[in-house]
């Protein structure tokens, strides 16, 4: 269509009305003249308007015609239907309310999950210019796995050896203590990033105020101690003062100009830990010297194509910069299998879930995705079954519209114009619930026992818009459309008689009621199945003793809070904290097993144990405190505690855990035997029981702790660790003030009281069985409130039939228990159905799953009596209400 | 009574016949592009009457043809249609295709 085709049908489209009178005054004209000219030609007058109209054709026809021309006669057919369909829902208000509130509880659900699945998995980092031009940059890990964070020097050499990439930029976060250095009142602790000079440039990222990093900064020779605040923590802190650049400002004890404020939407490529600040590579007291060695990978890095490159192309020159230092550096390149390092590149699209979990949050995602599409399923379900009745209702209506000559597609058009109506009312209401939904899921990650707030950006995007809009439209075609083929289809001479078919033939309604059972079971057994998780979860041991627990973690703050200050602090904490009313012990340590961040890993041999050539010795491995075991309440099977006495210049001294006695040193008195790592030795004396140590669901891992106050100054983490006698809560206030008095430099980063240490590890779990669970129950409560009017109906379409059995002595019991029973058969294939399904479906959610086969029989059985009782309920008020209606009665009618 | 003769036009040859009648006059209304369609073909060709107002809005709506309000010799309103320089193209492609196409038919009905 050319665009002055287009601009006259435009204007056609804005003048129809005068256009159409102009019409109609022209064909009048027509035969005017027609019909004088059969007059002159002596044509009796009355006869010649007869045959000039005759001749002429129908006028109304020609008209429509003629306005079909001008291509907008499907406008003013849909303005009618609408019309028309507002017309229907204001007639029925009862049935327009229920089916909107269904069709938007689904709408929203569906569309909350989906924020949150676009907002977290599908859309990339803000403020960065041509995303899809790069693409993320790894080295495989000491043990193997691809997807490993590089080095600084390494990285250096990617850039210069792959011509295809136009530049490379990594970061590193950085944990800084902020304390009243710059006015922070308590101690807290922020989490920036120390990144490569190149950062802002390559990823195109722009400043509000002041510059990113110039030329030289962060370089050899140049300055470091430059920063680039984030924008939210510029003005959370600076008040959005512009006049801060160029400023000195203190961070992690030095002195650093502010060079510039980040723009709003950029968050660095980790959007999730929004930074506080970028500081350059090298930056003092932040950036570690460390960061230099090859052999120290800490940077996740991106690179930007070139114009005209391709990541094949990148790919291939990054494999033989990575051959050639395999070749100059066999130590750093060389991993415990003794295989070279790998390089891995993908675009960054697909890396905007890390890698390494992308399958399983693919996978959780997809589940959610799955189990709310469960739930607005049944609600179509319901509203087409609704709408089945009424267009039933309207089958005479139908019957005559299709008898003078309406098309039945014309027909089904304009019913599906009145189901999309109620799925539209239903998206505005669903709009409301899905704001209010990711609400409610954008407090999760506050909840969460992390040290920093972690942030999730679940604002709704154009993509969120495409996507509830389509479920719309989907919605409601699902919802009209076999309504209408059904209603549409119906013999035409039968419905204009009144005759009655009889209601025993449920036929689709029976299918969809069938349908909406197997979907609430598929529903229900997936929550129940993540429930029983949950509870098989909770009730592992994980080794030490959480209620009465109070832990406390705390980030040191490396210049204010020097290392020969921290056993002072410790022991102070300590000491004050076991003088308080209602604690039974308190210790400390460097890390609490399970816990969300830290823990290290080292390299321990004992002593007689050889290993295999390739064999890796890294074992899990924290400092623990005097009093540490039995403050947690892990019971030690062999030898003692750590003691005062185990201080620096008396021998090192170690506990170990059983699995590590069982692998190292099996069938030896552990007590007294010798631990080596690196230079150091250590002399075993105690064993511990086993624990649960990264997460509950793993094996017995071997696990080495030191004494903690043999190494005074190896973390900048400690966990303070209190035994109440009976409630640990009302302790947690004078324990954060004792560590404020003390150690007002350092931030405490959590608090942990009883089993909310261990929540972190049960998140996936917590999370989907809460999720399922109420999804579930909302799906089998309307797939009930579905039985419930299916069976309410069909009852009331039989009550002459009825009428007639009672009239020839059946007993009313009789009848209902035909009625439920008839009900019940369809319920039952459904639940079959839905068996079926939910066998399946569950295999696919195993690697959610914790000590529970996916076929768990407890679960299907806790389903099936449910469901059970749930429609046995719904399909039985309906048939009681009839036998109190006394159905004789009607009989006495027509 | 002189009632005219009246031979169904060829389908799909309406719009032709109006652009041509179009082309050989300055400005017609509606019934004067009946008539002279019907005087032009030896009065064989009547078209139904009616159906000329649909194919007019199309080719207003194409651009062949525009068409103004004016006053007949009687003083009545009636709307005159002219022929655009699109329309004369068009008009040219037409007939151009016609008579490829009636020569063709030709071809086989030739006796013999």
């Amino acid at each position: 269509m050319r665009p002055g085709e287009m601009w006259r049908r435009f204007r056609y489209f804005l003048g129809r009305d005068r256009l159409s009178a102009e019409l109609q005054e022209e064909m009048r004209l027509h035969v005017e003249r027609r019909e004088s000219q059969l007059v002159e030609a002596g044509v009796d007058p009355r006869e010649a308007t007869a045959q000039a109209r005759k001749e002429f054709g129908n006028e109304t026809v020609l008209a429509e015609r003629s306005r079909e021309e001008w291509g907008w006669s499907w406008v003013d057919t849909l303005l009618r239907d609408l019309r028309y369909a507002f017309r229907q829902l204001r007639r029925s208000p009862g049935f327009a309310i229920a089916a909107i509130a269904t069709l938007g509880l689904g709408i929203g659900a569906t569309t909350a999950i989906f924020s949150v699945v676009n907002g977290v998995l599908l859309r990339g980092p803000s403020g960065i210019a041509e995303f899809d031009e790069l693409v993320a940059i790894y080295t495989s890990d000491y043990s193997g796995p691809p997807y490993g964070a590089s080095s600084l020097p390494d990285l250096r050499d990617f850039e210069s050896g792959a011509p295809a990439l136009s530049g490379v930029a990594a970061y590193t976060i950085a944990p800084v203590v902020l304390s009243d250095a710059i006015g922070s009142e308590p101690a807290e602790m922020i989490l920036g990033q120390v990144v490569t000079p190149t950062y802002f440039d390559v990823l195109g990222a722009r400043t509000t105020a002041g510059r990113a990093f110039a030329p030289g900064e962060g370089r050899a020779g140049g300055r470091s101690d430059v920063v680039v605040l984030g924008h939210e923590f510029w003005r959370g802190r600076f008040g959005g003062d512009l006049s801060i650049v160029g400023e000195t400002i203190t961070l992690a004890g030095a002195s650093y100009t502010v060079v510039g404020v980040a723009e709003e939407r950029f968050l660095g490529l980790l959007p999730a830990v929004a930074p506080a600040f970028f500081v350059p590579v090298g930056a003092p007291g932040i950036s570690s010297a460390a960061a230099e060695d090859r052999g120290s990978r800490g940077f996740f890095a991106v690179g930007r194509l070139a114009g005209g490159a391709t990541i094949e192309q990148a790919r291939t020159q990054l494999q033989s910069v990575a051959a050639g230092l395999h070749e100059q550096y066999p130590e750093a390149w060389t991993d415990v299998r003794a295989q070279p390092r790998a390089v891995t590149m993908i675009p960054a699209r697909e890396a905007i879930v890390p890698p390494q979990i992308a399958g399983t949050a693919f996978g959780f995602a997809a589940l959610l995705m799955a189990i709310v599409g469960g739930v607005l399923l049944i609600g179509c379900a319901n509203i087409a079954n609704l709408l089945l009745a009424r267009a039933i209702g309207r089958r005479r209506e139908i019957g005559i519209r299709l008898a003078i000559g309406a098309r039945r597609g014309r027909v089904v058009r304009q019913m599906l114009t009145e189901s999309t109506v109620l799925a539209g009312f239903g998206a505005l209401f669903g709009l409301v619930i899905a704001s209010i939904g990711t609400r409610a899921l954008a407090v999760v990650p506050t909840l969460l026992p992390l040290p920093i707030t972690l942030r999730l950006d679940i604002t709704p995007d154009l993509r969120v818009l495409g996507f509830a809009t389509a479920v719309t439209v989907v919605a409601g075609l699902l919802s009209g459309l076999a309504p209408a083929l059904v209603a549409t289809r119906e013999n035409l001479v039968s419905s204009l008689h009144r005759v009655e078919s009889g209601g025993r033939r449920l036929g689709l309604r029976a299918v969809l009621v069938a349908g909406q059972i197997a979907v609430a079971v598929v529903l229900l057994a997936a929550g129940g199945l993540l429930l029983r998780s949950l509870l098989e979860a909770q009730a592992v041991d994980p080794g030490f003793r959480t209620d009465g627990l109070l832990s406390v973690s705390i980030a040191l703050d490396e210049p204010l809070t020097p290392p020969e200050e921290r056993p002072r602090i410790r022991h102070e904490v300590v000491q004050r904290i076991g003088a308080l009313p209602g604690v039974s012990s308190a210790s400390y340590g460097t890390w609490l097993p399970l816990g969300a961040s830290g823990g290290g890993r080292r390299a321990y041999r004992a002593e007689g144990y050889t290993p295999a050539e390739t064999e890796d010795l890294g074992i899990d491995t924290s400092d623990a405190g005097p009093d540490f075991f039995q403050t947690i309440g892990t019971r030690l099977v062999r030898g003692r505690e750590f003691a005062p006495t185990d201080r620096i210049g008396v021998p090192r001294v170690a506990i170990v855990n059983e699995a590590f006695v069982r692998r190292y040193l099996s069938g030896q008195d552990p007590l007294g035997k010798r631990l080596l790592s690196g230079g150091d030795s250590f002399t075993v004396v105690g064993v511990a029981e086993d624990g649960k140590y990264r997460w509950l669901g793993e094996d017995p891992q071997p696990f080495v702790w030191r004494a903690a106050d043999q190494w005074p100054s190896a973390e900048d983490a400690l966990t303070i660790v209190v035994r109440a006698g009976a409630d640990a809560g009302a302790l947690a206030q004078p324990v954060r003030q004792i560590v404020a008095d003390v150690a007002p430099n350092d931030a405490i980063t959590d608090v942990a009281i009883g089993d909310q240490h261990l929540s972190i590890s049960l998140l996936p779990q917590r999370i989907g069985a809460w999720l399922l669970g109420l999804f579930g129950a909302l799906g089998l409560g309307l797939a009930a409130l579905g039985i419930y009017s299916v069976m309410a109906y069909a009852v009331s379409q039989r009550t002459r039939e009825f009428g007639i059995r009672l009239a020839l002595g059946a007993r009313m019991a009789d009848i209902t228990k035909m009625v439920v029973g008839q009900g019940m058969v369809v319920c039952a294939i459904g639940g079959a159905v839905g068996l079926i399904l939910a066998a399946g479906a569950t295999q696919l959610m195993q690697f959610l799953l914790f000590g529970v086969s996916p076929l768990d029989p407890v679960t299907f059985g806790v389903v099936v009596a449910l469901v059970f009782a749930v429609t046995l309920l719904a399909n039985w008020l309906p048939a009681l209400r009839t036998a109190k209606a006394d159905p004789l009665e009607s009989l006495r009618f027509d | 009574m002189d009632l005219p003769t009246r031979d169904p036009i060829p389908p799909g040859t309406l719009d032709m016949l109006i652009l041509k009648t179009l082309s050989r006059s300055e400005e017609s209304h509606g019934f004067e592009i009946a008539e002279s369609i019907h005087r032009a073909s030896g009065s064989v060709l009547r078209v139904e009457e009616g159906s000329l107002y649909p194919a007019l809005q199309r080719m207003l709506v194409k651009g062949w043809i525009i068409g103004e309000w004016g006053r007949t010799a009687d003083n009545r309103r009636a709307r005159y249609y002219r022929l655009t320089p699109a329309g004369r193209k068009q008009l040219e492609t037409e007939v151009e295709a016609y008579r490829r196409v009636s020569e063709a038919i030709g071809l086989i009905l030739q006796p013999g």
